[in-house]
């Protein structure tokens, strides 16, 4: 392990550590909110696979939204408990992914960006529309997760225990995202962004490899829908519209998608701002859109780069300057 | 015999005929030179060949095996893998990973590389590169970013980022372009060394002088139409070639 990477474990532990005692040292309202945090750094990082390949999306909020509403359907026509209606949220939002990738992927940049749109506001219309989808109402009383081992019975009703529950799960998901990256497809994503074309000379089916890219993060997505509905106990058309696709996209931005943590990163200090902005709620969208001129014209790679970190974390496919290829490999082969 | 065959090619753009039943039959274990005054149609046998065109009529082989119709990125699955007239790299890459970069969809492996890289992919890989480096005379800049080089490196590069997916055909659009006079050496000296590995060459080609000295069998096109092919002293003494050349009458 180089010393980069201990320090990047270093770090994420000591992340991982300073969530956990929250619930210790705040009230419920800020136990909840960090739960939306863990939720959104999910998204963010899970949206990020996508923008690996070059393509940035509106359809990532949406596919959220197919987890949120399987997940509320599961619960409230079959009663079905939490452990199934988490991987039926990843499995339908990969599934619909995979529909829409046939079109979609056959469309690159500025015309992938819209398709995602028109698709993504296609399956919210359904959404409002239907019935079986509860309509412009959608869900309500989306009763919280309980495990019962033995004579132990855990209410995640309370929002502490909830929190843990959602950082747990979001701690896998990133350690599996994070591992991705580093893989062999990770480095093909990136070959895919940088030089399509010399992706392909050299054997690399781009389509098939940004198709992947999108499936997967869909099903991440559709996780951090699941965890959505329980969160809030409710489900509505309006929370996957067009400004959270865009609010996703400009945090990503303004986080960094060039490392791992940088969407991280983005996402916590962009949440906590939001927050504290609750009180100027008209004022918003201009103080966003200031932001995001500002770090595109001085902090073209985002907060990452600001903050300094950006060599941490930083993928052996992009370390261009510790050494040979072959120490740093050796070093990797835990 | 021929390790890439071409059987009655044409490409029609709308009314103009950029390639016309062109018959190409490329011996395994030699480099092959396509020459042609400019717009003789070089360029788009050769995209036909890639597979960025699909032909109008007629069949394209790879070692017996129709690819006609099949994407650029399946051929080079299949063993025929280009390289661009442009610099085409990943710019912000080190030199190492622009070569690793080369093996990544044709070196095996299994699904578990999704999720972690397996001991064995890695040191192959750079054993590989290490390879890859020395035959390029790249070792010093490893890890140099690749838009840092010159541009004659860049061009030994992207051949190294080519031979790194294990091509048994090798297509080059234009290798000699911009390059000095020693670097134009040094590239004769690796083409050579490429060919006695066993794999085959193919150039498209403006310089006349490096294409003679270097291919084994020089295709010479005019027109859409092949106008001869044989030996670069064959080729030599072809009075039409001369003509097609400088525009003087046969």
């Amino acid at each position: 392990m180089t010393s980069n990477k201990k320090a990047g474990f270093g770090f994420a532990i000591i992340a991982i550590a300073a969530a956990a005692i929250v619930p210790l040292v705040a009230g419920d309202y800020y136990v909840s909110f960090s739960t939306e945090i863990a939720i959104m750094i999910l998204m963010l990082s899970s949206y990020r696979m996508v923008v690996l390949t070059g393509e940035w999306s509106f359809a990532h909020v949406v596919l959220q939204g197919v987890g949120a509403y399987t997940a509320a359907i599961m619960v409230k026509d079959w009663g079905a408990p939490f452990p199934v209606s988490l991987v039926a949220g990843a499995v339908v939002a990969a599934a619909v992914a995979a529909v829409l990738s046939f079109p979609l992927l056959k469309m690159r940049g500025f015309y992938f960006l819209m398709g995602t749109f028109g698709a993504a506001e296609a399956i919210r219309l359904l959404w409002r529309k239907f019935k079986y989808f509860g309509g412009t109402r959608g869900f309500s009383g989306i009763s919280a997760p309980y495990l019962e081992v033995g004579p132990i019975t855990i209410d995640f009703g309370h929002p502490a225990s909830f929190f843990y529950l959602a950082l747990a799960i979001v701690v896998v998901c990133l350690l599996v995202i994070w591992s991705m990256e580093q893989s062999r497809l990770g480095q093909i994503w990136r070959t895919i962004e940088q030089q399509d074309v010399l992706a392909q000379a050299v054997g690399i089916d781009t389509r098939r490899y940004r198709r992947i890219a999108f499936i997967i993060s869909a099903a991440f997505a559709g996780i951090a829908g699941v965890l959505l509905a329980y969160a809030f106990g409710s489900v509505t058309p309006n929370r996957f519209n067009l400004n959270f696709a865009l609010y996703l996209m400009i945090w990503a931005i303004v986080g960094g998608t060039r490392s791992f943590y940088g969407v991280i990163l983005g996402g916590i200090i962009l949440m906590g701002f939001d927050e504290s902005l609750r009180f100027a709620d008209e004022l918003r969208p201009g103080i966003y859109g200031i932001i995001l001129i500002l770090v595109m014209l001085f902090w073209p790679r985002g907060i990452e780069r600001l903050v300094g970190l950006d060599k941490l974390f930083a993928p052996k496919a992009a370390l261009p300057d510790s050494g040979s290829l072959a120490a740093s490999t050796k070093g990797d082969a835990r | 015999m021929s390790v890439l065959s071409l059987k009655g090619v044409t490409k029609k753009f709308g009314g103009l005929t950029a390639v016309n039943d062109v018959n190409l039959e490329v011996r395994a274990g030699t480099i092959h030179g396509l020459i042609g005054p400019n717009g003789a149609g070089k360029t788009t046998l050769f995209s036909l060949i890639t597979g960025f065109y699909t032909p109008t009529t007629g069949t394209v082989h790879l070692d017996g095996e129709e690819v006609t119709s099949t994407s650029t990125s399946h051929r080079a699955r299949k063993g025929l893998v280009r390289t661009f007239q442009g610099t085409v790299l990943f710019p912000d890459q080190t030199v190492a990973q622009n070569i690793a970069n080369g093996m990544l969809a044709t070196a095996s492996g299994s699904w578990r590389d999704w999720f972690s890289e397996s001991q064995a992919y890695a040191k192959n890989r750079d054993h590989e590169v290490e390879k890859l480096l020395q035959f390029a005379r790249l070792t010093d800049l490893r890890n140099a970013a690749a838009r840092d080089l010159s541009h004659g490196q860049q061009r030994v590069l992207g051949i190294a980022i080519a031979l790194a997916a294990k091509p048994r055909v090798l297509l080059l659009d234009e290798p000699f372009t911009g390059m000095t006079a020693s670097e134009k050496d040094r590239l004769v000296e690796m083409l050579q060394a490429i060919r006695q590995s066993g794999t085959t060459v193919v150039l498209v080609e403006h310089d006349m002088r490096t294409v003679m000295k270097l291919c084994d069998v020089i295709t010479v096109l005019n027109f859409g139409k092949v106008l001869t092919e044989g030996t670069p002293e064959h080729v030599r003494r072809h009075p039409e070639v001369m003509s097609a050349y400088l525009g003087t009458a046969a």
